[in-house]
């Protein structure tokens, strides 16, 4: 028979029961703000009947288990959407910045630059003669190698700062790495190897909050295994596995001449590449988007610099050299000059040299063929100045083409009578050697005006010979401005084209992002409304519990009363 | 944010969050319009609309251009409205000239009216030379592109011209440059007219020839062609090449003919080891037929190709003249006013040599290649002076086709420019031995040719007397008949061309011998020439100097009228152009504004909007934390 005493026993499970949902009630309250929190419910059971003759009878309540309120699917879904965002956003944010750099509409920029220059040129056009024109295209020429130089170096800024965001990914990986690959040993300790699989409450969602972290930054595959761990695999290569961890190591290149960090794992030595993720998109920021935009840069900047020096190297200043030392350094002063890394393109042809006698006005003519390729002997430098040389050795003697100890090509004249220039280059080693050029460098981090030019405006080519009214070399250079030079467009059209695309690049991936934030705020609700907790709902659980306590507490008391009465009879 | 309405609870933290990024959102909103409203701008990144973006790049570069070019255009006007209040005064001078002509023309003049009216043109002359070298934005205004050198100087009693007569071109639209000067040799016949090189020194090529100065200077576009011995054949790829060396090579390079110069240097000659050689071009390119090697050749015969023409240029060797043959180098003599220089062209290579050689000699005569590149013409800077070429005892100047034939000479160029007066109708008759008569009119013939011409062809002629040239320049008639009468030439009505043609008068030979006709040499035409020529006519009392001046000062005055209207043509197409500029950029200014700028008050209405949200906004994140159950819970 069931013993009065035995009633005490169901109270007492009944307190203690109703004090653990109390609680769990106080444990969801006091996290209705942590960040990861899944809300949790407890679960009663009655407890185990006794046996009374043919009757069992109910021994109280116990708790059966505490349990996560939680949607695998959803986290998972979650997971991998917030991948998705976090790529898109940081692509986004790169090309942002990238677009910051080239945002010419309030006029400042490359293409205002250009745009400047040709228009000084334009007035230098009209006024050959004038110093002050053709200060202002000094001016301006030094302004559109600045703003080339700017935007070079503000990508080489926008990857080195990519580069460190990288290594702090690294870091941040590995890190996370690491916890989650402890949280695998604790949970499966607490869950005894499986056996109590999903009882690990705060440990699993301080696993599963890493596991969205680690998320954001990587495309990763997670497998929950039968006793409990997590394995991650990311770009199929397992990064956790069980208690142990792959760590992530970096190793420096440099391009550019900056520090580029490389990452690879630690144990199979195999490049890490996620496609996806925060530090997917860092990567391909890094590694494809600037340097595309630089590629696009150094080209524009290659065909202006080459472009103008082709026309500007044929033409005829104030006054004519006596002494010309070439801006370009080359490797080596006897290899052939096509062998070479020149800045620019040359082809073979032929180009005029002549000499001018200044007290008598005789001008000598010198056709000199520049054999670059052809199946022959392939000029050096050497040979260039040879053939120079060579042409004028019986009427002047006294110039000299040479290379210098720094392998530059150099010709002087020892005569001071003696000046010298050149026409009709069509094989472009003039410009290439850095012979009469406006520009030096040639790509937009070394973009610069010719010093020789700077400190003496008169040196600017404006003509071909005709006197200090003579305009048609300055008119040949402003009229590239209207000539398809690169792609079949102009300089200007094709630069605008790049803009565009770069904005409409920008656009779309802000769009993407957006959208794919609407896509995580869903998800994110959804999460919500199922894990998350709501406090007035708690307040409601609390005063079901808070009854039920109570109950429990009064049939204390009856039992307590009858226990007395009890006593009393005795 | 859309708020999913189907979701089962909704937690504190929801709304929280949910609240916080609507809120954001507001902001967000608010700022964009604050800085729109700010800017003014509606585009402010690329991103914002890359369409517009783009369209707004190029509005403000075409913007930008057409400014330069309305300022260009204002340029150009001012230079040409200069130059043309110039030549004006400068037509005051010639009217004043002709005024003193006339009255010192006729009978009531005298030597000394005449010498006071010659120290007046002198006057006149200084004025008009102080005209010619006035600048304009310290450029003078006549001299081309040698902005900084004085057009006109004097020279004892002539006038040299020593600036340049290239156009001032400026930009005035894309790809399109208009000049803004004025010609010294149009409007004031700064240079004489050429003495034209005749001759065509068809030069031989070598193999530094420039592929795009063959044919004329048509040039040769360097494609692929394909080559054949007669058992092999290949393709040739000559795009890129050069010169004729570029050619030979690349045809050498293919392995189965052999290239070389034509031993007369006139063209290519290809052969083969089989004896058979076949040209052609690839569909689309005209490179062979350019060449003149579009052909084949068998039996061991070569492969002459066509002559390759090619134009002259500075550095064209002397000794590639005449096809191969080479030049005289003896040099020429030139004779220009007072001065006479033996220019010595033994150490002249190429062409510029010789051109440079001419031009420094110290002649006033200026040598250069002729538009077409098939010679070189000669002209005078010394206006007022007389200029001729002579040999200086070679062949050079003949070579150079600067000698004038006698039968090329026109006749108002004989008896010292006095030309030839005729008659209309008949002008002289000519008597023979046989008696008979053979009557002969001259009107109408431009050159001494011209009227040997019509001797020999006078009715009655047949060939009973030859006319023809005889020593130096003059006529010589050769009677072949034989009878009692003198050979002799008599006027008609009075007609003085006989005399003129130096051949009136009676012989009983017969060969009668012409005088020489003294052709005059080349004068510039125009305006210091004929002021120079009053002057010294009205000084030496000159009368006959005097009626020639006539003619002259109408051409010069001719010359600077034609020059003024086609200035003032100028200008009128520049400020057609200008209107059109201007308004292209107003239409330009207001489609840039539409794309860029944004519509005020959209904007401000958007913003005031904006706000009344963001009020919403905080209103409703205060009231979700107002309540709670647990305020209930006892």
């Amino acid at each position: 028979m069931a013993g009065i005493f035995s009633t005490l026993s169901v109270a007492r499970s009944a307190l203690l029961a109703q004090s653990a949902a109390i609680r769990t009630v106080g444990q969801n309250i006091a996290n209705a703000d942590t960040e990861g929190y899944t809300r949790q419910r407890v679960q009663f059971a009655a407890a185990r009947p006794e046996r009374l003759g043919r009757l069992s009878i109910g021994s109280g309540v116990e708790v059966s288990r505490i349990e996560r309120v939680i949607d695998q699917h959803l986290e998972e879904s979650l997971r991998r959407a917030a991948t998705s965002l976090e790529d898109l956003s940081t692509r986004s944010k790169v090309l942002g910045r990238i677009e910051s750099v080239f945002n010419e509409l309030d006029e400042e920029g490359i293409g205002p630059a250009l745009d400047r220059f040709f228009q000084a040129v334009n007035d230098w056009s009209v006024r050959p003669e004038d110093s002050t024109a053709r200060r202002q295209v000094i001016a301006s020429a030094d302004a559109l190698a600045d703003a080339f130089n700017y935007a070079g170096k503000r990508l080489i800024e926008i990857r080195s700062s990519l580069n460190d965001e990288v290594e702090t990914g690294v870091g941040e990986i590995n890190r996370m790495a690491s916890e989650i690959a402890q949280l695998n040993g604790q949970i499966v300790e607490a869950e005894n190897g499986g056996r109590d699989l999903g009882t690990a409450n705060d440990l699993r969602d301080r696993r599963d909050l890493l596991l969205r972290r680690l998320g954001e930054l990587v495309d990763l595959k997670a497998i929950e295994t039968s006793t409990g761990a997590v394995n991650i695999m990311v770009n199929g290569q397992w990064l956790v596995f069980g208690k142990h961890t792959q760590q992530l190591e970096t190793y420096q290149t440099a391009e550019d001449g900056i520090r580029i960090t490389k990452v690879r794992m630690a144990e199979s030595g195999a490049a890490f590449a996620p496609e996806s993720g925060k530090f997917g998109a860092l990567l391909a920021g890094r590694d494809s988007i600037v340097p595309g935009f630089m590629q696009d840069l150094d080209k524009f900047a290659n065909t202006i610099i080459g472009e103008i020096n082709r026309v500007h190297s044929t033409g005829e200043g104030l006054r004519r050299f006596s002494d010309l030392t070439g801006t370009v350094a080359v490797s080596s002063p006897t290899a052939p000059l096509s062998e070479l890394q020149l800045p620019l393109a040359v082809s073979d042809g032929r180009f005029f040299f002549t000499v001018k006698n200044e007290s008598t006005g005789r001008i000598d003519r010198y056709d000199i063929a520049v054999n670059l390729t052809g199946s022959q002997s392939p000029m050096s430098l050497q040979d260039l100045a040879a053939a120079i040389n060579a042409a004028v050795a019986d009427d002047h003697p006294e110039i000299e083409a040479s290379v210098t100890n720094d392998f530059r090509f150099r010709i002087r004249s020892t005569e001071s009578a003696l000046t010298f220039g050149f026409e009709e280059d069509t094989t472009g080693v003039l410009a290439a050697l850095g012979l009469n050029t406006l520009f030096t460098g040639a790509k937009a981090s070394d973009m610069s005006v010719n010093d020789l030019v700077r400190s003496d405006p008169a040196l600017l080519a404006a003509g071909q010979g005709d006197g200090p009214g003579d305009n048609r070399n300055a008119l040949a250079i402003l009229a590239l401005r209207d000539k398809p030079l690169i792609e079949q467009a102009t300089l200007e059209d094709w630069w605008h084209g790049k803009l565009g695309a770069l904005g409409v690049q920008q656009a779309q991936a802000k769009e993407l992002a957006e959208n794919q934030q609407r896509i995580v705020d869903h998800l994110t609700n959804q999460r919500e409304a199922l894990s998350g907790v709501n406090i007035d709902e708690e307040a409601i659980n609390l005063i079901t519990y808070q009854r039920a306590f109570q109950g429990a507490a009064r049939l204390l008391a009856v039992v307590d009363s009858l226990v007395a009465t009890l006593l009393d009879a005795v | 944010m859309d708020s999913p309405l189907w979701l089962s609870r909704v937690t504190d933290g929801m709304r929280f969050s949910m609240a916080r990024q609507n809120l954001l959102d507001v902001l967000r909103d608010v700022q964009e319009s604050e800085n729109a409203l700010s800017s003014g701008k509606r585009v402010q990144n690329l991103s914002d609309d890359p369409l517009s973006a783009t369209r707004i790049l190029d509005l403000q570069k075409t913007l930008s251009r057409t400014e330069r070019y309305s300022t260009n255009i204002q340029t150009a006007k001012r230079r040409l409205g200069h130059a043309d209040s110039v030549l004006g005064e400068l037509n005051d001078i010639l009217n004043r000239a002709r005024e003193i002509w006339i009255s010192q023309t006729g009978d009531p003049a005298t030597a000394q009216t005449r010498a006071n009216a010659a120290v007046e043109v002198a006057q006149l002359l200084d004025q008009a030379l102080s005209l010619a070298n006035r600048s304009y934005e310290g450029r003078y205004l006549f001299s081309g592109s040698k902005v900084h050198t004085q057009p006109f100087t004097t020279i004892g009693t002539y006038v040299l011209f020593q600036g340049g007569l290239e156009d001032w071109n400026v930009p005035i639209g894309p790809e399109e440059i208009f000049s803004s000067s004025v010609s010294a040799e149009e409007a004031l016949g700064a240079r004489s007219a050429e003495i034209r090189g005749r001759a065509q020194l068809t030069p031989a090529v070598n193999p530094a020839v420039r592929l795009s100065d063959l044919n004329g200077g048509r040039g040769v576009q360097p494609g692929r062609i394909i080559v054949s011995d007669g058992t092999v054949t290949k393709t040739v790829d000559l795009r890129g090449a050069v010169d004729l060396a570029d050619v030979i090579d690349r045809l050498n390079a293919s392995g189965i003919v052999n290239a070389a110069l034509r031993p007369d240097r006139l063209g290519l000659r290809i052969t083969s080891s089989t004896g058979t050689v076949t040209i052609l071009d690839e569909e689309g390119s005209r490179t062979a037929a350019d060449l003149g090697i579009a052909k084949s050749a068998t039996g061991g015969t070569p492969l002459d190709g066509e002559a390759l023409d090619p134009i002259l240029r500075l550095a064209t060797p002397l000794a590639d003249l005449r096809s191969g043959a080479g030049l005289d180098k003896t040099g020429i003599v030139i004779k220009n006013g007072d001065t006479t220089v033996t220019v010595d062209l033994s150490e002249a290579e190429t062409l510029g040599d010789l051109i440079g050689a001419i031009n420094r000699s110290g002649a006033y005569v200026q040598a250069e290649l002729n538009d077409d590149g098939t010679g070189i013409n000669l002209v005078s800077l010394l206006n007022g002076a007389e200029f001729t070429v002579e040999e200086a005892g070679g062949e050079t100047a003949e070579q150079l086709g600067l000698l004038l034939k006698p039968a090329d000479l026109p006749l108002q160029r004989l008896n010292h420019g006095f030309g030839v007066n005729d008659k209309y109708g008949p002008d002289f008759t000519i008597t023979l031995h046989d008696g008979t008569v053979l009557t002969v009119d001259v009107s109408g013939a431009q050159t001494l040719g011209e009227v040997v011409e019509r001797i020999n062809n006078a009715s009655g002629n047949n060939g009973k007397l030859t006319a023809r040239f005889g020593t130096g320049v003059s006529l010589e008639l050769e009677d072949t008949t034989t009878g009692p009468n003198e050979l002799a030439v008599e006027p008609v009505r009075e007609s003085l061309a006989a005399r003129h043609l130096g051949i009136e008068g009676s012989t009983g030979d017969s060969v009668l011998q012409g005088s020489q006709l003294n052709p005059a040499g080349i004068r510039v035409d125009g305006l210091f020439n004929a002021l120079a020529v009053l002057r010294d006519a009205l000084a030496a009392n000159d009368q006959v100097m005097l009626q020639r001046v006539g003619p002259a000062l109408d051409r010069a005055q001719d010359r600077l009228l034609a020059a003024r209207a086609d200035t003032g043509t100028r200008i009128g197409r520049l400020e057609m152009s200008e209107k059109m500029l201007e308004g292209e950029k107003i239409r330009f200014q207001e489609a840039l504004g539409e794309e860029r700028d944004i519509d005020l008050a959209e904007a401000v209405l958007e913003f005031q909007q904006r706000q009344l949200r963001l009020q919403a906004a905080l209103g409703a994140v205060g009231a979700i934390a107002r309540f709670s159950l647990l305020d209930f819970l006892r």
